[in-house]
């Protein structure tokens, strides 16, 4: 086998700040190969190097068959035959399926060309049969589902018959059977297409499953490398974070506490019906189901971010008013959203402000101004408390990398000392060595009394935090499991048996 | 045939359409000379020049951009254009002079596209900034006086009517022949949109700046056209108003930027850009136009104009948002 792509001794620094060194690596013809590493390990910052839309400060990349390149050239990149699938796909979504897939060349050139419409129409039902995909080449992109326009992207990549594809975080955004379907359509387009695939995902076990070969970045360098089968699980993210990361489990359940919260007969429009649980003072309960379970529905309804229709929130025996987030706040209830990005941060502000966010009321005096000097102190306090990495909280919150901004929300919250914490998707999108402190911090907070809700697909993080995970099925509480000794094969068995019943 | 639909797919032209048709009933059931022949003819008349304009500026917004100097552009290169021409005695056909004044417009709108484009400034403080930037070069080096000897070919263009229809009073009633250069210039100008892979790269960069970037598409090129194109037809624009109005006034036009932009607005193009079409804006320069010359008709005081131009503009970007809240689902219940 000989390599389509090598990267040679690349470096590349920002304002002084290293984000890349020495790092070298190579993709072989018809091979998929799996580039890991945290949040700011340089992952983004190589495949932009490779994309060529920016520059190294020294080393190359080389499509094999053409000179070695180190500059910013987008175009030539794709004339040799990288095709880059970005994590937000660069979709434009006011544009038709055709015109997304088909002229980018010819729309890159400007040359007129008559039927050119018809012929682009005629390229994109090509290549989406070629995937295998039904979607009309006439619709526009953005009406179109999440997993519908990843093919979309993918379509387009074909249609510039490359050699190697280069695909960002392709999963984030998918349910299981999407990604299912996506890893399908990767081995098959190596296989019979003989395309190169480089593939960049925080998802290990998804890694290991479809990996020919592994980069390990940390911290800007190469950490290890090698065939994929000399990896597993545990050597990845000790070679992603340079520690010892083990599967801890939950901190033993308190016994003999009185309820923190009492949900009786909760009902939501369209999406929950008739749930009951308690969870006591210290309890860390999982919500687990499939998408459209209701467990999204459930946790939004129990902080009156959305409104139940019927039933009772109750916390320490005081019944919250349905809908009103305001009083979940005032009651001691905290909700850290799924989507940190739209939900929970003030991207432009710094970081310092974000985590003061939620208290600032508590330090404001009676005439209306604020103690800054007390905020700041309880903003840093937790900041500390939960190593937010940064040289300077002065420094807007879009500058830390996803973990790091996980982990801003999180202090936010914390700051309020809230009695009782919901969660959704803690880690959605986060390495492994901050999920990992993620973790740690809702132990840590369990133990000290705070009741903890989580919502999660992530069945591993389920176990590692929850004494009780409560399956949802089509709105419905189907199972209420001590996670004690269960294993994720049990777990999942039990999400995925009911959905398929109903 | 399925194809020229396809074009009024493009714009939410069902809100202007009907705007139109209520302003029509009501002013007919308040004075029924407005349905007359000479009435409409006018508001076809007045429409002309916010028409040209209004295109350029479609442009501008579906690229994302914004561009407020339109005017300062359509007065300079009018009045530049006719200073050029009265100096050589010229007497030669019209097109001459929409020539000249479209190379002048189009030589300052690549001035703005250039600062835009090369040093990535914001569009609006960028046009802003030109708009009287053009504006003072022209009053201190060119002049400030209103010229009333037009080179000797643009009278007759005044004079120059598709239509001449004898009034029951004994009137005439003329539809005058700029009404086809309007036309003209919007049909090519949806050809421009939708049929070339230029049209179709100015909906890209408006859609999504950042995809088009990595997509390779040329960006400075793309917009300096834009720029340029919108600066052409702002210098038709203006040769058009010195001949309806049959002077080169420094002051004409000059302040009529929100009304032109509103009419692009109204007519279903996005401020955010990457959405709009001709057919639309067409529609929203004719609703634009209908206000501005029939309230009177209507007996409704003048004053009250802006305030009803500035209800259609609430109206028409409020309905697109409403529809969409109405068939979206709380996206909070979206996993």
């Amino acid at each position: 086998m000989s390599a389509v792509l090598t990267v040679a001794e690349v470096s590349r620094s920002f304002g002084g700040v290293r984000a890349l060194h020495n790092v070298s690596l190579a993709v072989e013809q018809g091979a998929v190969h799996c580039l890991v590493g945290e949040n700011g390990s340089g992952k983004s910052t190589l495949t932009k190097i490779i994309a060529g839309v920016l520059s190294a400060d020294a080393g190359t990349v080389a499509m094999a068959g053409h000179e070695p390149r180190s500059g910013v050239n987008p175009g030539l990149a794709i004339r040799e035959g990288i095709s880059v699938i970005y994590q937000d796909l660069a979709l434009f979504p006011n544009l038709t399926v055709a015109e997304n897939i088909a002229p980018c060349e010819r729309t890159a050139s400007l040359t007129p060309h008559w039927r050119w419409r018809s012929s682009a129409k005629r390229a994109a039902a090509a290549a989406l049969e070629e995937l295998g995909s039904a979607i009309s080449p006439t619709t526009v992109v953005e009406r179109l589902p999440t997993a519908e326009r990843q093919l979309v992207a993918i379509a387009r990549a074909m249609t510039r018959r490359p050699r190697m594809i280069l695909m960002d975080e392709p999963t984030a955004a998918l349910t299981h059977q999407e990604i299912d379907r996506l890893l399908a359509l990767v081995r098959r387009l190596r296989d019979e297409h003989s395309m190169s695939f480089m593939f960049i995902s925080h998802k290990l076990n998804e890694v290991l499953e479809l990996a020919d070969s592994v980069t390990v970045l940390r911290n800007g360098v190469v950490a290890s490398e090698g065939p994929a089968a000399d990896y597993t699980i545990e050597r990845l993210s000790n070679d992603m974070t340079g520690r010892t990361i083990s599967s801890a489990r939950p901190t033993k359940a308190p016994t003999g506490r009185e309820p923190r919260l009492t949900v009786t007969g909760l009902c939501v429009k369209g999406a929950v019906e008739d749930i009951s649980f308690e969870a006591a003072e210290g309890e860390v309960i999982g919500i687990g189901g499939l998408l459209g379970s209701g467990r999204t529905e459930l946790a939004l309804s129990l902080c009156g971010l959305l409104k139940s229709s019927e039933g009772s929130v109750e916390i320490d025996g005081v019944a919250l008013r349905p809908g009103h987030f305001q009083d979940a706040i005032k009651r001691g209830i905290a909700y850290v959203p799924e989507d940190r990005l739209t939900e929970g941060l003030f991207l432009d502000r710094s970081i310092r402000d974000n985590a003061a966010a939620a208290v600032a009321s508590e330090h404001t005096s009676r005439l209306g101004a604020l103690n800054r000097s007390a905020l700041h102190a309880t903003a840093e306090h937790w900041l500390g408390q939960l190593h937010v990495k940064t040289p300077d909280y002065n420094d807007a919150v879009n500058t830390l990398s996803g973990g790091n901004q996980q982990r801003v929300v999180l202090s936010k919250w914390l700051a309020r000392r809230p009695r009782l914490l919901i969660l959704n998707g803690p880690t959605v999108g986060v390495d492994v060595g901050s999920r990992h402190d993620i973790h740690e911090t809702i132990r840590h907070l369990a133990k000290d009394g705070t009741t903890v809700i989580i919502a999660s697909d992530d069945l591993p993080e389920l176990l590692a935090v929850a004494h009780r995970v409560l399956v949802l099925s089509s709105g419905q509480l189907r199972h209420d499991i001590l996670t004690g000794d269960l294993t994720v094969q049990a777990l999942w068995e039990a999400i995925s048996a009911d959905s398929a019943l109903s | 045939m399925k194809r020229i639909l396809g074009i009024a797919q493009d714009a939410p032209s069902s809100f202007v359409l009907v705007s139109i048709g209520a302003l029509y009933v009501a002013f007919i059931a308040r004075n029924s000379a407005f349905i007359e022949l000479p009435h409409q003819f006018a508001i076809l008349r007045s429409s002309i020049v916010i028409g040209i304009m209004a295109l350029g500026l479609l442009l501008v917004l579906i690229s994302g951009g914004i561009d407020v100097s339109f005017t300062a552009v359509a007065v300079l290169s009018m009045y530049s254009t006719v200073q050029i021409l009265n100096g050589v005695d010229y007497g030669g056909p019209i097109v001459v002079a929409f020539l000249i004044a479209a190379a002048i417009g189009g030589l300052l709108g690549l001035l703005n596209g250039a600062l835009i484009s090369l040093l990535r400034l914001p569009t609006l403080i960028v046009t802003l900034a030109t708009l009287t930037l053009f504006r003072g070069f022209m009053l201190f080096f060119i002049g400030t006086d209103r010229i009333r000897e037009l080179p000797a070919q643009m009278k007759p263009f005044a004079r120059s009517t598709i239509v001449s229809v004898a009034t029951p009073n004994g009137g005439k009633a003329s539809l005058h022949v700029g009404i086809l250069l309007l036309v003209g210039l919007a049909l090519a100008v949806a050809v421009l949109l939708r049929w070339t892979p230029f049209g179709r790269a100015i909906y890209a960069i408006g859609g999504n700046r950042q995809a088009a970037e990595r997509a390779g598409l040329p960006i400075r090129r793309v917009e300096l056209g834009v720029y340029g194109l919108a600066g052409s037809m702002a210098g038709i624009a203006g040769v058009v108003d010195a001949a309806l109005i049959r002077a080169a006034d420094p002051f004409t036009i000059v302040g009529t930027e929100l009304d032109v932009l509103a009419a692009v607005v109204i007519g279903g193009a996005a401020i955010t850009g990457g959405r709009g079409g001709v057919l639309g804006t067409f529609l929203g320069v004719i609703l634009i136009a209908l206000v501005d010359s029939s309230l009177v008709l209507a007996g409704i005081p003048t004053e009250w104009q802006k305030l009803f131009v500035g209800l259609f503009i609430l109206a028409g970007v409020m309905l697109p948002a409403l529809r969409t809240w109405s068939t979206r689902t709380d996206p909070r219940t979206i996993e």
